[in-house]
């Protein structure tokens, strides 16, 4: 199911989604159909624009999901605000290397739908105090 | 308790007001006044969703900000208020709002808006309402997260 391989675009604070992408390519190797939305000197409008304008530049009907790292901040608001643009756009708060590369890992042999919940699940698993 | 933060910000609620002023101010309410947001509350629900657990979050038009209620509401919590540009709260100061400070944390990048700093941007229009709050005794220094220095956001021959 490889044609129906998902996008990525990370909506960040400054260049944390570029790092982010830059070191899951590290592990995984390099990846295509991915992209990267950063914050940096936009309005809250702006971002919105941006993260619609990197939807909208992927191939159309490619589903894709939106990672953004803070919930209650302005790119998990983007993420909320910004349109769909005629395909399907699943979102994801809190984004973190293991969530990420269960991500780039499977998607394309997994459904969306099984995906969403196992990176959430790894991204909570991660963390862990002592 | 006086307002403890006046900012402009036109990313409103988001995580330099919550973790970087709204928790060392121990803020209790985060008012944001808009006509437009109030006009809109899908909208402004939207927004209110980053306020922080253990805070209240409203919505309000200017001219509930000019009422006793908001004045009431506000002097009873750690407040603090957001505007998205300089016109509004130079409109409440104008109509006798008291405003000691107002805290310019985020003008981003727009048509026409040239860069003082990296989180602000202004035009002749925003220049001339930051001259036209000084002058009504509004202190608008620019400062993103509190920890970082203060700047005058439009110095005298600053341009335009």
């Amino acid at each position: 199911m490889d044609d129906l391989r998902p996008a990525a675009v990370l909506v960040t604070h400054g260049v944390l989604g570029t790092e982010l992408v830059r070191t899951v390519e590290r592990i995984l190797g390099p990846q295509t159909d991915v992209a990267v939305v950063s914050n940096d000197g936009l309005s809250a409008d702006g971002l919105v624009a941006a993260l619609e304008a990197s939807l909208d530049s992927l191939v159309p009907g490619q589903a894709a999901v939106v990672f953004s790292d803070l919930a209650a901040g302005s790119c998990g608001l983007a993420a909320r605000r910004a349109g769909a643009s005629g395909r399907v756009v699943r979102r994801i708060t809190g984004a973190n290397l293991p969530m990420l590369l269960e991500f780039f890992h499977y998607r394309g042999t997994i459904p969306l739908d099984d995906l969403l919940p196992r990176m959430e699940t790894k991204g909570r698993a991660g963390i862990v105090s002592s | 308790m006086p307002i403890l933060l006046a900012r402009v910000d036109d990313r409103l609620i988001h995580g330099q007001v919550v973790h970087g002023w709204g928790r060392p101010l121990e803020a209790t309410l985060f008012a944001i006044v808009s006509d437009e947001l109030h006009a809109d509350p899908e909208r402004a629900e939207l927004f209110l969703f980053a306020v922080p657990e253990g805070a209240r979050g409203i919505v309000v038009s200017v001219e509930e900000a000019l009422a006793p209620a908001f004045h009431a509401d506000v002097e009873s919590h750690r407040s603090v208020l957001l505007f998205t540009d300089l016109a509004t709260p130079l409109r409440l100061v104008e109509r006798g709002f008291a405003l000691e400070a107002l805290n310019v944390g985020g003008l981003h990048h727009a048509e026409g808006k040239r860069e003082v700093l990296p989180y602000v941007f202004l035009d002749a229009a925003d220049r001339e309402k930051l001259r036209a709050l000084a002058a009504r005794g509004v202190r608008a220094p620019a400062r993103d997260p509190p920890a970082n220095a203060e700047h005058n956001p439009a110095p005298r021959g600053g341009g335009t």
